[in-house]
């Protein structure tokens, strides 16, 4: 094929590139793990596509030995492996999309309740400085011990 | 476009629409809370788009040999990808965050 030059590029082994290309993922996972920054459920997604990457090796070898096909062209274990990437980007996108996750001291708790983002100063006094309660609320933050953040130093 | 049957094509498509998806709510998520470092991670999110948009019209054509090329496209977006992915996250490490 000529068309978009791939004609060259069909005669490189793309699987030591999928293989090299799990190198840098496993770094991605450790950093964002050690980062603290990630959505729970996001980090989940991204830790889940290593099981998509296992299923579908799994499944490309069932294809080839016993159907002796390419794993595309086995539609019920190509589909049943490809689902596993589907559920492993809805967790990421979840993950990234709700607001009332618990990543950071509860600002987006604040949040959530409908009311302004916490500045980072607000956010760097806790959840319990902005309560906003409505009637019959329960205080979000059980009485402490008397000290507070405003106290002098 | 026969080789995928009709719930494999949906795979396929929910899956490349939920990465698009969660590439702009990274972007929020990021403008949410004032760090724009999160910018990145949706910018290295971009190479594995155009991986699966390679094997996508790979599966149209009912995965030609012919097309071969297209599978070694999708594998080195795939490797540049991940290599995207590794240095965004280096970005929001806490120690590095501060700067």
């Amino acid at each position: 094929m000529t068309v978009l030059g791939l004609g060259a590029l069909a005669a490189v082994d793309p699987s030591p590139l999928f293989v090299l290309s799990l190198l840098p993922y496993l770094a991605f996972l450790r950093w964002a793990a050690a980062s603290k920054r990630f959505p729970p459920l996001a980090l989940r997604g991204f830790q889940f596509t290593l099981v998509f990457v296992a299923v579908t090796i799994a499944a490309a070898v069932v294809a080839e030995q016993r159907f002796g096909l390419q794993l595309a062209d086995v539609d019920p274990l190509h589909g049943g492996a490809e689902v596993f990437l589907t559920v492993a980007n809805l967790m990421v996108l979840w993950g990234f999309s709700r607001t009332d996750s618990r990543t950071d001291n509860g600002a987006d708790n604040l949040a959530v309740r409908g009311q302004q983002p916490a500045d980072p100063e607000a956010q760097a006094t806790g959840p319990g400085s902005e309560q906003v309660l409505s009637a019959g609320d329960p205080p979000a933050v059980p009485p402490q011990d008397g000290a507070s953040v405003f106290d002098p130093p | 476009m026969h080789a995928l049957s009709l719930p494999t094509w949906w795979i396929h498509v929910a899956s490349v629409l939920e990465w698009m998806l969660a590439m702009a709510a990274v972007m929020r998520w990021g403008e949410r809370r004032a760090e724009p470092q999160w910018r990145w991670l949706a910018l290295a999110m971009l190479p594995a788009l155009v991986s699966a948009m390679a094997a996508c019209t790979w599966h149209l054509f009912d995965n030609p040999i012919e097309l071969q090329g297209l599978v070694v496209f999708q594998a080195g977006t795939t490797l540049l990808g991940n290599v995207a992915l590794a240095a965004a996250a280096w970005t929001l490490l806490p120690e590095r965050i501060q700067s």
